[in-house]
């Protein structure tokens, strides 16, 4: 009985001592550190980036992620991404969200990082794409959308039209997709495409035009180079060609509202930095759950529907 | 049990406790909480009510100290206007001055106007057109009004009042605009949202549109809800609601001039992490505090209980007749009342000891009195007879008398023997009264009248001769031979019991004498001891049982009666050997 007792006693008294060193453990460990997120993109500062980079904040506070913006300049290589990535990887980060960057061996590079990785943008290779998670606007839609801006204002028929077209850099896999759709779209409307332009970063955008033939109509596929194209067009710099660009800054915005520029494809980058964050948390909280493709919707502003509530909003995310 | 019942109260109080300080806490918390929140709600309503108040001022002065004095065409006008704007130039991005056709009249700063902002369409124009005695504040929205490649879209907060217009000799209407820098609004937001604990705030208007909200940019793209067109409709003070199942507090406070609302939210989640914690903490707390009042209690239990369990059963042993020796441990007062109990054992046992002693010794003393009362006490009046018979030449008598003197000191001894047979006895009372009656001059007659069957029984031995002796000393003893006195001993069976009885016709006894009679009260002798007919009875008593015995008979001047109630039981050697035995061990058994 007295042994019984005593037993009973010392094995109340152990779950007992096991059940306070739970609680207390749990009192610090609710302190425990946010799980950390490391985003790198081109040329971070960059003001086309201001409303990706409040989507992304908005979304990591939502979801108690600490975020990590790293610092980036134009033009960031696939060598020093890696070395971007590693020094987050060495300072805890849990996760990548990436633009990456273009190179042939940038899947054997994202293919030494355990952590999750969801992409910003699409890659080359067919076999590449598919093994990380997608969120982004569909690039051919928006080249396609931008070639029907074109055969819109030229009331669908643009034979004998002349378009010449500025694709930014040349191995960038998501304009080359751009450039697919639009040339699907031209062509379709009876349209030709006279030349095709790759910005250099050592010439001046206007002088690269100006060597070429004039055109009726000048598309451009990245956000940097119509800006730089609006400005040679507000200089009366493109020989009377028609601008039409894909742009994601308040500049080409303004561009448009001034009727610098015909038309422009955008996409809210709000959303594109929102759902990637979000994505991203669900993934680090259920590790077990794979990381999910997302399309980001594109948008073709009217110069008309500029200060809509519609557009309003939109433009509010990229103020930062 | 102890343990048990110290455990249960443990555990209720613990747990009570930790509820009602957890309740207690958390109700604090939320209280604090909101006292906080209203507090900074106090505060930013008054800033925000500064900067609106200010606006309304500029507008104000440019209205009846510049537009009311001057005339449009007025260069004072413009440079005052100008002045006005460089001093406010912080919270103000333009002031413009409307003809009632659209038409910009003039502005600050001089910026070109867009080619067709579409001015008449806005509503900040409409509105002050609308009704013209009122100044309206705007929903924020971006400036569409002047071209301006740095900053193409500034968001302002458009305050606008119809005014009165003098161009030349013309008088008209128009409407000034005062755009104040929405950034201004929103700093004084952002900050109080700062805290990042779960707890927010946002503006309103009175139709619930929202004007600022820390999640602005996700309720636009419906990520997020938001309550606000409830609220928009409530008067200042606290409101509860429930969003996406989350209860919630809600402050509203009414910003002057505008009817805007701020409003703080404080989901119940916002205290959900201090309270998490303090969850764990009184979780922690609880435990440790049962883990030691266990260990308390156990100890408790183990020197107030568990010694008087033990103390308990080595009593129970005790009085199950075990001889166990008596817990003694525990803390001192149990020690101490284990030592008593023992003690207390002890003495009784000691003190049972003495009594049986004493009984046996008693008893003993008792038999052998009477035996050694009635030896010396009839041998000297016996010896005294024959020595009266030899001094008076009767040697013949006194031969009889001492060879009956003989027979009766042989049967008396009966080697040691306590049971003899009746007839024996009944041999001994004869030689008695042989050797009595020539002591008493043949004064009184002597006659047996004895049943033969019983004369083979057993009886305790000298039990005749006491009463023979009484009849003698109180019955006829004093009578003359005329008075005819007798003494008749007679035994029949009755059943299974013997019944002798000694009858003398002497003088008898009155009631009292004869209740005195068979009780150890006060005796009244004459003669003797004055104590054998009782010792008689005791002895028959001691040996067959209390049914057995001595009763009498008498009447004062009649005589007595005196029967011996014996059982009938054979006399033999084996069973006078095991009734002696058997006394033997009755009194063993006594004494232990």
């Amino acid at each position: 009985m007295e042994k019984w007792s005593r037993t009973i006693f010392f094995v109340v008294e152990l779950i007992l001592g096991i059940f306070t060193m739970t609680m207390a453990v749990r009192i610090s460990a609710d302190e425990g550190p946010q799980k950390k997120v490391a985003v790198i993109v081109e040329d971070s500062g960059n003001s086309k980036w201001n409303s990706y980079i409040k989507g992304l904040k908005d979304a990591a506070k939502a979801n108690n992620l600490h975020l990590v913006i790293c610092n980036t300049d134009n033009g960031l290589d696939l060598e020093e991404e890696k070395e971007l990535m590693e020094e987050q990887r060495n300072k805890g980060v849990n996760g990548f969200i990436l633009q990456p960057a273009v190179g042939k061996e940038t899947e054997s590079v994202l293919s030494g990082f355990h952590e999750p990785i969801l992409l910003n943008a699409s890659t080359t290779g067919r076999n590449f794409y598919g093994r990380y998670a997608l969120v982004a606007p569909d690039n051919y839609r928006m080249g396609a959308a931008l070639g029907q801006c074109i055969v819109k204002d030229y009331n669908g028929n643009l034979r004998d039209k002349s378009i010449g077209v500025v694709r930014g850099r040349k191995e960038d896999p998501a304009v080359e997709q751009r450039w697919k759709g639009l040339s699907d779209v031209v062509e379709k409307a009876g349209g030709k495409i006279c030349w095709i332009l790759d910005q250099r970063q050592d010439t001046a955008i206007a002088e690269e035009i100006r060597s070429r033939s004039t055109v009726s109509a000048l598309a451009v596929l990245e956000t940097d180079t119509l800006e730089d194209v609006a400005d040679a067009a507000a200089a009366h710099d493109v020989h009377g060609a028609i601008v039409y660009g894909i742009g994601h800054s308040i500049k080409s915005v303004y561009a448009l509202e001034r009727e610098i520029i015909a038309g422009l494809v955008t996409a809210d980058l709000y959303d594109m930095g929102y759902y990637s964050v979000q994505e991203m948390a669900q993934k680090l909280s259920f590790p077990g759950r794979e990381l999910k493709d997302r399309s980001i919707d594109v948008l073709v502003p009217d110069k008309g529907e500029l200060f809509t509530e519609k557009y309003q909003k939109f433009l509010s995310a990229m103020e930062r | 049990m102890i343990m048990t019942a110290l455990t249960t109260i443990t555990i209720v109080i613990t747990v009570t406790l930790g509820l009602l300080l957890f309740n207690s806490y958390s109700k604090s918390l939320m209280r604090l909480t909101l006292k906080d929140t209203d507090s900074l709600m106090d505060r930013t309503v008054s800033n925000l009510q500064g900067e609106l108040l200010s606006m309304r001022n500029i507008s104000n002065t440019v209205n009846y100290d510049l537009i009311h004095s001057l005339d449009v065409k007025n260069p004072q006008l413009m440079q005052q206007l100008g002045l006005l704007y460089e001093s406010s130039r912080d919270s103000v991005v333009s002031i413009a001055i409307y003809s009632n056709e659209g038409s910009l009249i003039m502005s600050e700063p001089s910026l070109t106007q867009k080619e067709d902002p579409n001015v008449t369409r806005q509503k900040w124009f409409s509105d002050a057109a609308g009704e013209i005695e009122n100044m309206h504040f705007s929903m924020p929205h971006i400036q569409n009004l002047f071209q301006n490649a740095s900053d193409p879209y500034h968001w302002v907060i458009s305050l606008s009042q119809s005014v009165d217009l003098t161009d030349g000799e013309n008088p008209s209407t128009g409407v000034l605009l005062v755009d104040m820098d929405y950034g201004r609004i929103k700093e004084i937001m952002d900050q109080i949202n700062e805290t990042g604990d779960g707890k927010y705030y946002y503006l309103c208007n009175n139709k619930g549109e929202l004007i600022y909200h820390p999640s602005l940019d996700q309720i636009n793209r419906g990520l997020v809800k938001e309550n606000s067109v409830a609220m928009a409709t409530r008067v200042d003070g606290s409101y509860t609601d429930a969003l996406k199942g989350s209860h919630r507090h809600n402050q509203v406070k009414t910003i002057s001039y505008t009817g805007w609302k701020l409003v703080g939210v404080v989901p119940d989640n916002a205290i959900s992490s201090s309270m998490k914690r303090f969850r764990y903490f009184i979780l922690t707390a609880g435990g440790l505090l049962l883990m030691m009042l266990l260990g308390v209690n156990r100890i408790v239990a183990r020197r107030i209980s568990l010694p008087i369990l033990k103390l308990n059963r080595s009593v129970r042993a005790y009085e199950a007749g075990e001889k166990p020796n008596i817990y003694v441990g525990g803390s001192a007062e149990i020690r101490y009342l284990g030592r008593s109990v023992q003690k207390s054992y002890e003495e009784i046992d000691h003190l049972m000891k003495q009594i049986v002693e004493e009984q046996n010794q008693r008893r003993k003393s008792e038999i052998a009195a009477l035996q050694s009362q009635i030896n010396p006490h009839f041998l000297y009046n016996t010896l005294d007879s024959i020595t009266w018979m030899v001094e008076g030449g009767k040697n013949d008598e006194a031969v009889m008398m001492i060879s009956q003197l003989a027979r009766l000191l042989r049967i008396s001894l009966s080697k040691g023997h306590t049971i003899i047979s009746i007839a024996d006895e009944v041999a001994h009372c004869e030689s008695y009264m042989q050797i009595q009656r020539i002591r008493y001059k043949k004064r009184f007659t002597f006659q047996t009248k004895i049943d033969p069957q019983i004369l083979s029984c057993c009886t305790v031995k000298l039990i005749l001769q006491p009463l023979l002796e009484n009849a003698i000393y109180y019955g006829v003893g004093d009578m003359d031979e005329d008075d005819g006195g007798q003494i008749t001993v007679t035994g029949l069976m009755d059943g299974d019991e013997i019944r002798l009885t000694v009858v003398d016709n002497g003088n008898g006894m009155t009631k009292e004498e004869l209740d005195h009679l068979l009780t150890e009260g006060e005796k009244v002798p004459k003669h003797g001891s004055g104590v054998g007919v009782l010792n008689v009875h005791n002895r028959i008593r001691l040996l067959f049982g209390p049914a057995y015995g001595i009763t009498a008979e008498s009447e004062p001047d009649e005589g007595t009666a005196v029967t011996i109630h014996l059982p009938a039981i054979p006399y033999s050697p084996e069973t006078c050997r095991q009734m002696e035995q058997q006394m033997k061990n009755k009194g063993n058994s006594e004494r232990s």
